[in-house]
C-alpha cells in the first residue's frame, strides 16, 4: 500500500507514544504498590475496594468499642469484688455481735468496725472509673450516685440507665452496672422474706428464715402482697401456741386485712420450724405468750440501712438477736446478688473476648481482601514493566532508522 | 511536412511539462507537512498532429489533487467521534480522580464518612469525654469540609466545561462563516474545461474537517462546487453563502445549565449536537451533573439521617440535639416562559426513598408530570397541592397554570453547602430520650427504653404520653397485676393501659419541637405478672447515657439513603464513575484507532511520498533534459542548414 511520508513518521511516534504511556503507568504501580490508580482502572473493584475498606473501618471500632467495654466491665468487676469482700467482713462482725453478750468496750469496737465499713460501703458505692464516671450511676455518670442525708441515709440519686455498645457486627453488650439493684434494691433475707420482731415482745426468741418450700406459692403471696404474724399465747399448763395469721397492709394498722385469717396454728415447740405460705420460719429461743413477729413476703433491703441497723442492735448496750439475724439473712441475700452480677458482667466479658478475636480475624480477612483487590503482584508487574521498557527501546531504535530513510539523499 | 519549427515547439512543450511537473513537485514537498494538503500531480495529454503524422508535442491539460471523497468524509467522521471521545475521556478521568480509590479510598468520602462513624463510637464508649466529643465535631467538620471539596472541585469542572463549549461554539462560528465565504468563491474560480481551483478547494475541505473536529456535521455537495453543512442532527449550519450562527444562552430554567441554541431564531439545538468537541463537553457535562447529585445525595442523606438521630436525643445540657449539619435544600427553577404565579418548594422528606437526579415537573391538563432529565422517564403525581416523587414532597402554592413547568434539582448544591452547625461538643446529643429505673418491684415485669419511633409505626394498645410532658419524669404504676396507670411528675394520671401476656405493653412519649413531628420515644414493658404498687421511673437520660449516639453510630450499617446504607451508596457512586471513566477509556482508544485506519486510508491517496516525489523529479528532470536536446539538436540542425546554404 501506499504510504503517506508523514504516516510512516507520525506512525512510528504513535507507536512510541502508546509504548511510552504503558511503562509509565506501570511505573506509577510500582510506585504506589496499587493497581488501582484510580476508579477508571477496574471499577468494580474499586467500589468493592472502598466497601471493603469500610469493613475494615467498622470492625476496628468494632475492636475498639470491645476494648473499651472490657475495660469499664473489669472496673465494675473490681469494685464488685471489693463489696463482697466488704460484706463478708460486715457479716463477721454481725455474728460476733450475735454472740456478744459482753462488755461495752467489745460492743465499741464492733460498733466502729461496722461504722467504718459503712463509710466504706459508701465510698465504693460512689467509686469511679479511670475516666471519672460514677461506675454505679446509671446515665448520670458525672454525679456521685449515693448521697449521705443529714439524718445519715443513704440515697440513691442516679437511675438505672444502661448503656449498650456494639463490640462486633449487629452485637451489642450492656455495659453499665445499676448501683441501685447491687446497693438498694435488695430483696430483704431469703428470697425477699423478712421478719420483724414487735418491739413489745419479752421473749428472747427471733425467727429466722430458714428457706422456701414452695416457690410458686411464694410467689403468688409476694405478688398479692400478703404478709403473715405469728403470735403466741399462753397454751394449758407451761405450753405455748402459735397462731399465723396471713393479711395484706401492715398488721395491727387500720389498713391491715385480714383476707384469710388463721393460715395454721398449734402448739409450739421449742427450735421448731413453722410452714406457711411457702416459706419456712424457724423460731430460736424462748417466746413469751404474747409475743408477735410480723413476716413480710416481699420486703427489699438497702446494704446501707442493713449496716445501720446492724450498728444500732450491736451498740443498743443489749444485742437485738432479730435484728442481727436480719441484717445476716440481708447480706447473705447482697452477696448472692453480687455473684450473679459477677456472673452476668463475667459472661458478658468472656463475649467481648470471644468476639475481639474473630474481629480480629475478620479484620485480617477484610485486609486480605483489599490486598487482593488493589495491592500489586510485583514479580509479574516487574517483568511486564521490563517488558514494556524494552519495547519502548525497540521502538526508539526502529524510528532511529526509519527517520533517516530518504530516496532524496541517496539521489547524488 | 514536419518544419524545423515545429520540432522546437515540440521540444519546448516538453521542457514546459516537465517544468510544470517539477513545479507540481516541488509544491507536493514544500506542502508535505501541511494539514489537509492534497497531493498534486500534473495531467500531460498528447497535442495531436495532422493526420497520420506524429503528434506535436505535450501539454499540461490541467493539475489534480489526489483526493478520495470517500476517504476524506470517513476522516471528517471518525475525527469528529475521536474529538468527543478525547474530551469525554479526559473529563471522566479528571471525575473519576475527585473520588481516590488507592488503599480502599483513603483520603475520599468514603474513608471520611468511616471516621466519622469511629468517632461516634469514641463518644458511645465515653460521652462525658470532652475528648471525644471534640474528636467526633472534628470529623463532623473534615467530613463536611470533604464534601464541600468534592462537590466544588465537579462544579468547579462544569464551569470549565462552560467555558470550553462557549469557545468550541465560537470556534465553529468561525469555521461556519470562512466555510461559506469559500462556497461564495470556489464557483467563480471553476473553468469549464474541468480545471479546479485545488488550493480552495482543499482549504474548504481543511476547514470542514476542523468543524468536524469541533462538531459532529454532515455535509453534502450542492450545485456549482457548492458544499452545505448540517450538524449530525440536520440543523443547518452553512447552507451555500450564508451561515447560521449559534449561540450559548442560559436554559430555559436559568439553572446554570446551558443551551445551544440558533443565533437568530432561538430555536434550542443542543438535543440536535453530538460528536466533535462541543458533542464531548455536553455528554460530559451530563456526566458531571450526574456526579454532582449522586455526591449531594450522599450529603443530603447523611445529614438528614443524622439531623434526625440528633434531634431524637439529649446533649450534656439535657435539651433535644440541635442538628449538627446545615445545608441548601433542593433547587426549584421555574421555566421563564411560565404563565402562573405559582410557586413550588421541595424537600427530601425521606431519604431511604430517594432516588438522585434531576427532573422537569411541568402541569398538564391531567395533572402534574415529572420528567426524569437523564432517562426521560414520565411520572404523573397528580394535582397537588402536595406532590411527592422518590422522598421528595413538592409543595404547590400560587396558581400553577397548564404549560408551566419547574426544573427540581434535589441534591445539585447539597455536597457544596454542607456544613456543620454545630460548634459547641456539648451540644452533642448522646443520651437517649429517658431511661428507666425500676421500683422496689415484687413481680417480674421488666421496663426498656428503645429506640425512638414513628408513632404510626406504635402496635394497637399503646399509652402515648403527650408531648407537653417530654422532658418530666413520668412514672409507671401497676394498679393491678396487669394494669397500670402512667402518671405524670406531679402524681397525676396521664394514661393508663394493661399488660398482654405475650408481647407486653409499649409506652410512648411523643416529641416536641425542634423535635422531629410524629416520633416518639418509646418504653417496653415485658410481658410478666406485677404487683400492684410496682413502679418504674422514666427519667430523661443523664450525660452518661450513650443510646442516642449508638444510634448515630448504627446509621453506618442501616440502609438510611435510596435503600444503601451510605457506604453502599458512595461504593456504587465509584463504581459508576469509574465505569464511565472505562468506558470513556475504551470508546476513545476504539475512536483514536478507527481515526488512525480513516487517515491512513485517505493519506495513502492523498498523502505526499517524499520517495515517490523524489522518483517523479529525477523523472521530469530526465524529460526536461530530453527536450532542452531536442531543442540543441534542432538547433544543431538549423545551423546545418543556414551553413548548408
Amino acid at each position: 500500500m501506499r504510504i503517506s511520508t508523514n504516516e510512516f513518521l507520525l506512525g512510528s511516534l504513535d507507536d512510541l507514544l502508546a509504548q511510552q504511556s504503558n511503562a509509565s503507568q506501570l511505573n506509577r504501580q510500582i510506585a504506589t504498590g496499587q493497581t488501582m490508580l484510580d476508579a477508571t482502572t477496574d471499577p468494580a473493584g474499586a467500589g468493592a475496594a472502598v466497601g471493603v475498606a469500610g469493613e475494615i473501618h467498622r470492625l476496628a471500632y468494632d475492636a475498639g468499642n470491645a476494648q473499651s467495654a472490657a475495660q469499664e466491665i473489669q472496673s465494675g468487676l473490681s469494685v464488685l469484688q471489693q463489696v463482697a469482700t466488704l460484706i463478708d467482713q460486715l457479716r463477721q462482725t454481725a455474728l460476733q455481735g450475735a454472740n456478744a453478750g459482753e462488755a461495752a468496750a467489745t460492743r465499741q469496737a464492733l460498733v466502729d468496725t461496722a461504722q467504718n465499713g459503712l463509710q466504706q460501703l459508701v465510698q465504693l458505692a460512689n467509686s469511679q472509673d479511670p475516666n471519672g464516671r460514677y461506675i454505679f450511676a446509671g446515665s448520670g455518670a458525672d454525679t456521685a450516685p449515693f448521697q449521705t442525708l443529714p439524718s445519715g441515709q443513704v440515697v440513691f440519686t442516679g437511675d438505672a440507665g444502661t448503656n449498650n455498645i456494639e463490640v462486633a457486627p449487629s452485637l451489642t453488650v450492656p455495659v453499665t452496672i445499676s448501683g441501685q439493684s447491687i446497693f438498694t434494691d435488695i430483696p430483704a433475707g431469703n428470697n425477699g422474706v423478712a421478719v420483724t420482731a414487735a418491739t413489745s415482745n419479752t421473749g428472747s426468741a427471733y425467727a429466722v428464715p430458714q428457706g422456701v418450700s414452695s416457690i410458686s406459692q411464694l410467689t403468688a403471696e409476694q405478688l398479692a402482697g400478703t404478709q403473715y404474724e405469728i403470735s403466741f399465747s399462753a397454751g394449758v399448763g407451761n405450753t405455748l401456741n402459735y397462731t399465723v395469721a396471713s393479711g395484706t397492709g401492715s398488721p395491727g394498722s387500720a389498713s391491715y386485712a385480714a383476707s384469710s385469717g388463721t393460715v395454721t396454728s398449734g402448739g409450739f415447740t421449742a427450735g421448731s420450724d413453722l410452714l406457711f405460705g411457702g416459706v419456712d420460719v424457724r423460731i430460736a429461743g424462748k417466746p413469751a405468750a404474747g409475743d408477735h413477729f410480723v413476716v413480710q413476703t416481699a420486703a427489699t433491703s438497702t446494704l446501707f440501712q442493713t449496716v445501720q441497723d446492724l450498728i444500732s442492735a450491736i451498740g443498743n448496750g443489749s444485742s437485738d438477736p432479730q435484728q442481727i439475724q436480719n441484717a445476716i439473712a440481708n447480706f447473705d441475700g447482697a452477696q448472692a446478688n453480687i455473684l450473679s452480677t459477677q456472673a452476668a458482667l463475667g459472661s458478658s466479658l468472656a463475649e467481648i473476648q470471644g468476639v475481639q478475636n474473630q474481629d480480629g480475624v475478620l479484620s485480617t480477612n477484610a485486609q486480605a481482601q483489599l490486598a487482593n483487590l488493589q495491592s500489586i503482584n510485583l514479580p509479574q508487574v516487574l517483568a511486564n514493566y521490563s517488558e514494556s521498557v524494552t519495547a519502548l527501546q525497540a521502538a526508539e531504535a526502529a524510528f532511529a532508522k526509519i527517520q533517516n530513510l530518504s530516496l532524496f539523499s541517496l539521489i547524488q | 511536412m514536419t518544419g524545423l519549427s515545429q520540432l522546437l515547439q515540440t521540444g519546448l512543450s516538453g521542457l514546459s511539462a516537465a517544468a510544470e511537473g517539477m513545479q507540481a513537485v516541488s509544491n507536493n514537498t514544500a506542502n508535505v507537512n501541511t494539514p489537509g494538503y492534497n497531493a498534486q500531480s500534473i495531467n500531460q495529454t498528447e497535442l495531436q498532429g495532422l493526420d497520420s503524422g506524429p503528434g506535436r508535442g505535450t501539454e499540461v491539460s490541467s493539475v489534480q489533487r489526489a483526493f478520495d471523497q470517500f476517504a476524506y468524509q470517513q476522516v471528517v467522521r471518525a475525527s469528529s467521534v475521536d474529538q468527543a471521545a478525547q474530551v469525554a475521556q479526559t473529563n471522566a478521568q479528571n471525575l473519576a480522580s475527585i473520588f481516590p480509590v488507592a488503599s480502599g479510598g483513603a483520603g475520599g468520602l468514603g474513608s471520611a464518612l468511616d471516621s466519622f462513624f469511629a468517632a461516634a463510637n469514641q463518644v458511645a464508649q465515653d460521652p462525658t469525654s470532652a475528648a471525644n466529643r471534640q474528636a467526633f465535631l472534628g470529623q463532623a467538620q473534615s467530613l463536611a469540609s470533604g464534601f464541600r471539596s468534592v462537590g466544588g472541585q465537579i462544579s468547579a469542572g462544569l464551569t470549565a466545561l462552560d467555558g470550553q463549549t462557549t469557545a468550541a461554539v465560537q470556534q465553529i462560528n468561525t469555521l461556519t462563516q470562512q466555510i461559506a465565504q469559500l462556497n461564495q468563491a470556489i464557483p467563480g474560480q471553476t473553468t469549464s474545461a474541468g480545471g479546479a481551483p485545488n488550493s480552495l478547494l482543499d482549504k474548504r475541505d481543511e476547514l470542514v474537517q476542523q468543524l468536524g473536529q469541533q462538531l459532529g456535521i454532515t455535509s453534502v455537495p450542492g450545485a456549482n462546487g457548492v458544499l452545505n453543512v448540517y450538524t449530525s442532527g440536520g440543523a443547518v449550519l452553512v447552507d451555500g453563502a450564508s451561515s447560521y450562527q449559534l449561540t450559548v444562552s442560559p436554559s430555559e430554567y436559568g439553572d446554570g445549565e446551558v443551551a445551544i441554541t440558533y443565533g437568530q431564531t432561538g430555536q434550542d439545538l443542543t438535543k440536535n449536537l453530538s460528536d466533535g468537541q462541543l458533542g464531548g463537553l455536553l455528554a460530559s457535562r451530563a456526566q458531571l451533573v450526574s456526579a454532582r447529585d449522586s455526591v449531594g445525595a450522599l450529603a443530603a442523606g447523611f445529614a438528614a439521617s443524622v439531623n434526625t438521630q440528633q434531634s431524637l436525643g439529649l446533649d450534656l445540657n439535657g435539651n433535644l440535639g440541635q442538628p449538627l449539619f446545615s445545608l441548601a435544600g433542593p433547587n426549584v427553577n421555574p421555566s421563564r416562559s411560565n404563565a402562573g404565579n405559582g410557586t413550588l418548594t421541595a424537600a427530601i422528606t425521606d431519604p431511604a426513598g430517594f432516588t438522585p437526579g434531576d427532573f422537569i415537573l411541568a402541569k398538564t391538563a391531567t395533572g402534574f408530570e415529572a420528567t426524569d432529565t437523564a432517562t426521560g422517564q414520565v411520572t404523573a403525581l397528580g394535582n397537588g397541592p402536595a406532590l411527592s416523587l422518590d422522598g421528595l414532597t413538592i409543595t404547590v402554592s400560587g396558581t400553577v397554570q397548564t404549560g408551566d413547568s419547574f426544573k427540581i434539582e434535589p441534591t445539585t448544591t447539597a455536597a457544596q453547602t454542607l456544613t456543620t452547625a454545630i460548634n459547641d461538643p456539648s451540644a452533642i446529643a448522646a443520651a437517649s430520650p429517658y431511661v428507666v429505673t425500676p421500683g422496689n418491684n415484687v413481680g417480674d415485669v421488666h421496663a426498656k427504653a428503645g429506640s425512638p419511633v414513628a408513632s404510626t409505626a406504635l402496635p394497637p394498645g399503646t399509652v402515648l404520653v403527650p408531648a407537653s410532658q417530654f422532658g418530666q419524669p413520668i412514672s409507671i404504676k401497676f394498679t393491678s397485676s396487669s394494669n397500670f396507670d402512667v402518671l405524670s411528675s406531679t402524681n397525676s394520671v396521664i394514661g393508663s393501659g394493661s399488660l398482654d401476656p405475650t408481647s407486653g405493653a409499649e409506652i410512648a412519649i411523643a416529641y416536641p419541637a425542634p423535635g422531629p413531628a410524629g416520633e416518639v420515644a418509646t418504653i417496653s414493658l415485658s410481658p410478666g405478672t406485677a404487683a400492684a404498687g410496682d413502679s418504674f421511673t422514666l427519667t430523661p437520660g443523664g450525660v452518661g447515657s450513650n443510646g442516642n449516639v449508638v444510634g448515630l453510630a448504627n446509621l453506618a450499617t442501616q440502609n438510611v439513603l435510596s435503600g444503601q446504607t451510605l457506604g453502599n451508596f458512595y461504593g456504587a457512586l465509584v463504581t459508576t464513575v469509574g465505569s464511565r471513566g472505562q468506558e470513556a477509556d475504551v470508546a476513545a482508544q476504539a475512536a483514536q484507532a478507527v481515526l488512525t485506519q480513516a487517515q491512513k486510508t485517505q493519506q495513502s491517496t492523498s498523502g505526499v511520498n517524499l520517495d515517490e516525489q523524489a522518483a517523479d523529479l529525477v523523472g521530469y528532470q530526465q524529460a526536461y533534459q530530453a527536450a532542452a536536446k531536442v531543442i540543441a539538436v534542432t538547433q544543431t540542425l538549423f545551423q546545418s542548414l543556414l551553413n548548408a546554404v
